[in-house]
């Protein structure tokens, strides 16, 4: 295949997968290249779709390939498409940003960071599959540790965890002192 | 003191807290917690005023922040001097918390930007290809799949469920003016000299437009225009169009 038919193909898939989207590796199995040159054919893709008379995109989250909307574009598309989402309560987004650092992490670390009950905003965000249980700390109670999911990461238009901003140096300071404390002392994650 | 917030605004202790020394602009480093301790009871204070519940995670951190403020008045004991070493500060114990938790609560603003920003993008469900998908179904089943896969696809299917719902809109009843009717009625009474009430309507008839129609031929009667007749009470009613002559001996 040469290069228009490459991106054509492109494409044509991310047409129809639509929110699901594809990831890089199976692009390359279903387009017979290597990941790099998915990468550099997305790269292309979207610099295209930069002209103004083009209406869509490529988006790249959780993992995913997914075309959508430009977003220059939204005001027009809002006239037929009213998005009436419920954005996450302060309470919600409090305890995802402190899970999606600290993870992984159990309710009672949550909770002692933010110094109030938290139980049901967890709930409430598991429900939601923003996070989910990834494993149980070894220790009396075996407590649940919270991790973030996929739909975390589309949600908050992030391609991976890797991309999250760096936190003020404090913290990095405390988790790495709680760490050492941590291999010292108690954890041990079990499946 | 005048409080303009409630404590429904807060997350939790904390965030009041750190709320209170945001007023004072004051660095937490440099947190005097005598003087913040009063302004986190002269808060608690107003709310019980305004009968407010106030919850005991809140009156937890009050006890707390007594209990350093009363622990700086104390002169150090000797005894306490083997233990400090190992023990933390209190005070700094609670600084050290409000500046974690005060991390976080600055990082939700990128989250919400985020979130904002994903809502930009428009994406369509994937075509319904299942007639034709060349994969079998039970491949995809292999995959390492677990709860919380299953939890996803449902909200995922929420969601799209979500957006079949009809566009809202809203559907006006037309309304139709009694000069309109008396117009309509007219170009009907010239094609049939004599009809029943009943006769008027088409198949929609609303409980409106029987009134307007109604209202149409009493007016029309007064003009003379038509003569009514009933037999007896709630019978139908027939309508008689006069033409000119009759028009004048009625007049």
């Amino acid at each position: 295949m040469d290069r228009a038919e490459l991106l054509a193909g492109l494409e044509g898939l991310l047409y129809v997968a639509g929110d699901e989207g594809f990831t890089k590796d199976e692009l390359a199995q279903i387009l017979e290249i290597s990941e790099e040159e998915v990468e550099e054919l997305v790269e292309e893709y979207i610099e295209r779709c930069k002209d103004t008379s083009r209406g869509v995109t490529i988006i790249h989250t959780a993992g995913h390939y997914r075309m959508a909307t430009k977003k220059e574009y939204i005001e027009l598309f809002r006239k037929v498409y009213t998005s009436n989402k419920k954005r996450l309560s302060s309470a919600a987004l409090e305890v995802i940003a402190i899970v999606a650092y600290k993870q992984p992490i159990t309710r009672a670390e949550i909770e002692d960071i933010r110094g109030t009950n938290s139980e049901n905003v967890i709930r409430k965000l598991v429900a939601m599959s923003f996070i989910k249980e990834v494993g149980r700390l070894d220790v009396p109670g075996r407590p649940i540790l919270y991790g973030t999911t996929n739909d975390f990461l589309d949600y908050f238009n992030l391609s991976s965890i890797e991309e999250l901003p760096e936190l003020a140096e404090d913290v990095e300071r405390e988790t790495e002192e709680k760490d050492l404390y941590d291999s010292m002392t108690k954890i041990k994650i079990t499946e | 003191m005048e409080y303009l917030v409630t404590i429904d605004a807060f997350q939790g202790p904390l965030d009041l807290l750190l709320y209170l020394i945001k007023e004072a602009r004051i660095d937490i480093d440099n947190v005097n917690v005598s003087e913040i301790t009063q302004q986190y009871l002269d808060y608690l204070h107003a709310m019980e005023d305004l009968n407010l519940e106030i919850a005991s995670e809140y009156l937890r951190l009050a006890a707390y922040l007594i209990y350093i403020k009363s622990r700086k008045m104390l002169p150090q004991s000797n005894l306490d001097d083997e233990n400090i070493s190992y023990e933390e500060n209190p005070e700094e114990q609670l600084k050290r918390r409000l500046k974690l938790y005060s991390i976080f609560k600055d990082v939700v603003s990128f989250f919400q930007e985020q979130e904002t920003e994903r809502e930009k993008y428009l994406t369509k469900i994937p075509s319904d290809l299942s007639e034709e998908l060349k994969i079998e179904t039970k491949d995809f089943l292999l995959q390492d799949v677990d709860i919380y896969d299953l939890l996803s696809a449902y909200n995922r299917v929420l969601k799209r469920y979500s957006l079949h719902k009809p566009i809202k809109t809203k559907i006006k009843p037309q309304t139709i003016t009694i000069d309109e009717r008396i117009q309509e009625l007219s170009d009907l009474f010239r094609t049939r000299k004599k009809l029943r009430f009943t006769e008027i309507f088409e198949e929609n008839v609303t409980k409106e437009l029987i009134v307007v129609t109604f209202m149409a031929i009493l007016e029309l009667t007064k003009h003379h225009v038509i003569r009514l007749h009933q037999d007896t009470l709630f019978q139908d009613i027939y309508i008689e169009y006069l033409d000119e002559e009759m028009r004048e001996a009625h007049g």
